[in-house]
C-alpha cells in the first residue's frame, strides 16, 4: 500500500505517507487503550478542570448573548416573556396552594361530620408513598406519631401505625396479611336500630383479608359492615363478600374487602 | 530577507495554530458545528505535512473536551487532513503527480 503511494504521488508524499501512519496507529493505540481504564483518572482530571469554564460558558451564553445578539424589540419581546413567566408560574402556585387548602378544608368538614366519637381528636397527615402492603406518610416521632396508632379516612380505618422515623411512619394497611385485629360484624341496615332487634351478626378476628374464628351459629352474610372490635366505635374495616367454612369445619370465614381505595389515598388522619 | 521568512512563516503557523485551538474550543464548548473539521481542511492546504501533528493533538483536546472516547476525533482528524493533502497533491500538485483526467 505504501509503495502504491509512492508510485503514484512521489518522494514527499511517502514521508507524509510516513507520518501520517505513525500518529494514525499511536490514535488508534490510544482509542483502544481507552477501552480499559488507563485514561480514566486523565479523563477525570481534564473534566474537573474544564467543568467551572463550561459553567462560566454557558452563563455568558445564556445571559449576554441571547440578548446582545438580537434586535431591540427582539430584546424588548424576550424580556417581556421572562417577565410573564414569572408572573405565570407565580399564579400558577398560588392556585395550587389555593386547591390544597380547599381540598384539606373540606376534608376535614368531611371528617366533623363523620359519626366517630367526639372526644377523638386526630392529626392529620398526607400519603406520600406505597411500599408492598405498606403506606408513607409525611408525619414521624417529631410530630407525636407513635407506633400502634390507628390511622382513618372518613370513618373508614386504613390500618395502623408500624415503624415511625423521624420525619416519616410506616403504615400496615388493614388489607396486609400481617395485619390482625378483633372486628365486630353488623348488618348494613340503617332501621336496624328502630326494629328493636340485635344488629350484630357476629364477631371474629381479621387476617389479611379475612374474617376468622366466626362462630357457626352466628348469621354472617354478604353485605354486612365490619367495625373495630377494639378502639373507637363507629369505624368500619370493610364489607363481607363472600362467607364459607374455615379449613377444620369448626368456624365460619368471611372474606371482606376494604372500604378504603389505597391507590387513590393522599390524606390520612391518625387516631391520637 | 533571508532572515525575516522564517520569523514570518513561524508567525504564519503561530496564527493558523491559534485559531485550529480556538475553533477546536468553541467546537466543544459552545456549539456542535464541526467549525475545527472546517479549518483543518482549509489549513492543510497552507501547513501541508506539518499539518499532522496539529489534527492528532488537536483531535485528541477535541476528544476530552466533548468527553467521548480517546482517540477517535484525532483518527477523524487525521484522516481528513491526510485526504485533504491528497486531493491537493493530485489536483494542484506537479504535472507528474496530478490525477490523470478523461479529458487531459
Amino acid at each position: 500500500m505504501i509503495s502504491n503511494f509512492r508510485f503514484v504521488s512521489g518522494k514527499i508524499f511517502w514521508i507524509n505517507v510516513k507520518k501520517f501512519l505513525v500518529l494514525f496507529g499511536i490514535a488508534f493505540f490510544i482509542f483502544l487503550l481507552d477501552f480499559g481504564p488507563f485514561f480514566t483518572g486523565l479523563k477525570c482530571l481534564f473534566q474537573g478542570l474544564f467543568n467551572p469554564i463550561y459553567g462560566h460558558i454557558y452563563q455568558i451564553n445564556q445571559s449576554f448573548l441571547s440578548q446582545t445578539f438580537s434586535s431591540k424589540e427582539a430584546k424588548s419581546y424576550f424580556l417581556e416573556n421572562q417577565k410573564l413567566q414569572t408572573e405565570l408560574s407565580r399564579c400558577q402556585g398560588e392556585t395550587v396552594s389555593l386547591q390544597q387548602v380547599f381540598d384539606e378544608n373540606k376534608q376535614l368538614r368531611h371528617l366533623l361530620t363523620m359519626p366517630l366519637p367526639s372526644d377523638l381528636s386526630f392529626n392529620d397527615s398526607m400519603v406520600i408513598g406505597n411500599q408492598g402492603d405498606c403506606l408513607i406518610i409525611n408525619k414521624g416521632v417529631r410530630d407525636g406519631v407513635e407506633e400502634k396508632q390507628l390511622v382513618l379516612v372518613d370513618n373508614y380505618l386504613v390500618g395502623q401505625v408500624e415503624k415511625v422515623l423521624e420525619k416519616q411512619a410506616k403504615i400496615l394497611r388493614v388489607d396486609s396479611i400481617r395485619f390482625s385485629t378483633p372486628v365486630l360484624i353488623f348488618k348494613d341496615d340503617p332501621n336496624c336500630v328502630s326494629q328493636n332487634q340485635l344488629c350484630r351478626q357476629g364477631k371474629g378476628v381479621t387476617h389479611g383479608t379475612k374474617v376468622e374464628q366466626i362462630l357457626r351459629e352466628e348469621p354472617v352474610a354478604e353485605g354486612n359492615l365490619i367495625a373495630l372490635l377494639d378502639g373507637p366505635k363507629g369505624v368500619l374495616v370493610g364489607r363481607v363478600i363472600k362467607v364459607n367454612e374455615s379449613s377444620d369445619k369448626v368456624f365460619l370465614e368471611a372474606k371482606f374487602e376494604p372500604l378504603v381505595d389505597f391507590n387513590k389515598l393522599t390524606a390520612v388522619f391518625l387516631v391520637r | 530577507m533571508k532572515i525575516f521568512l522564517p520569523k514570518r512563516l513561524f508567525l504564519q503557523r503561530s496564527i493558523l495554530g491559534v485559531l485550529l485551538v480556538l475553533s477546536v474550543l468553541i467546537q466543544g464548548v459552545l456549539t456542535a458545528f464541526p467549525f475545527s473539521l472546517i479549518l483543518l481542511v482549509i489549513i492543510s492546504y497552507f501547513l501541508e505535512e506539518q499539518i499532522f501533528s496539529y489534527a492528532f493533538v488537536l483531535g485528541l483536546f477535541l476528544d476530552f473536551l466533548l468527553g467521548g472516547h480517546l482517540g477517535v476525533q484525532a483518527m477523524i482528524f487525521l484522516g481528513i487532513s491526510f485526504l485533504t493533502l491528497a486531493v491537493k497533491k493530485k489536483i494542484l500538485g506537479k504535472e507528474g503527480e496530478k490525477l490523470r483526467l478523461p479529458y487531459d
